[in-house]
């Protein structure tokens, strides 16, 4: 991949815009450090967690049974029971 | 900021059982600022060990794709070393008044490593809630206020 400064884009754009049209990508780089990127293909548009659709998802589960939430509280309730055995033997 | 729940919160997302206000509240919670929400390897194995009792429901295969699509929640890989050194400062500085049980040490040491900021849990049965808040997270849904003055008091006797 090919380095631009700040200076290079400046002065030579019509150049970089021909190149970019080629395909090429270029580092772009300010005072030393990479600041971005200009390149030919377009970049993966930004996902955010769509929490409706699970939350849809969930209210089509019910029918499937669960208890998921007993299940770790007892698994909880047990393990609290041992750590107060030890406790109390200490 | 950084969420990092514990199994009682995750499981909620996955128990159709789970109480209908509980989950219009956890819903409006997430929705708002559209929150990614981070679990540590150890959560993510307690987790799983209960949706594996039901493998019919499907749950344990949805929350592994969640964990894969990384959009609504993502793993944290820990330093466990630095979490379990993390574990027993909490302890030297807290169990004396506190009382919390190993696991919640290692909990709240694992999202203290993950560099949280608020601590997601329901386990009100336990320490893990007021030891989250005496390390100095915010903790999600808000501490009661029995929670509350136990952190209080605790961070004071360890500041004393």
């Amino acid at each position: 991949m090919k380095t631009l400064t700040m200076r290079d884009l400046n002065r030579k754009t019509a150049t970089v815009l021909d190149a970019l049209e080629r395909g090429e990508t270029f580092e772009l780089r300010r005072n030393g450090r990479a600041i971005g990127y200009l390149t030919h293909t377009a970049p993966e548009p930004e996902r955010k967690p769509d929490w409706r659709a699970h939350f849809d998802w969930l209210r089509k589960q019910k029918g499937k049974g669960g208890g998921f939430v007993e299940e770790l509280n007892e698994d909880r309730r047990r393990r609290r029971a041992c750590e107060a055995t030890m406790e109390e033997s200490a | 900021m950084r969420f990092c729940a514990d199994a009682s919160f995750i499981v909620r997302l996955y128990d159709p059982l789970t109480n209908h206000a509980e989950l219009a509240t956890i819903s409006a919670y997430l929705a708002d600022d559209q929150k990614v929400v981070t679990v540590s390897e150890l959560c993510r194995v307690e987790v799983l060990n209960v949706l594996l009792r039901k493998p019919e429901t499907g749950a344990a295969r949805k929350f592994e794709e969640d964990l894969a699509e990384g959009l609504r929640l993502r793993t944290e890989s820990v330093d466990w070393p630095d979490a379990f050194q993390n574990a027993e400062s909490l302890a030297r500085r807290f169990s004396r008044t506190l009382k919390p049980g190993g696991h919640d040490l290692v909990l709240v040491a694992a999202a203290v490593a993950m560099g949280a900021t608020w601590f997601l849990s329901f386990d009100r049965n336990s320490r893990q809630r007021p030891l989250a808040a005496a390390a100095g997270l915010q903790v999600w849904p808000a501490l009661d206020k029995d929670e509350k003055g136990l952190a209080r008091h605790t961070s004071q006797r360890a500041g004393g």
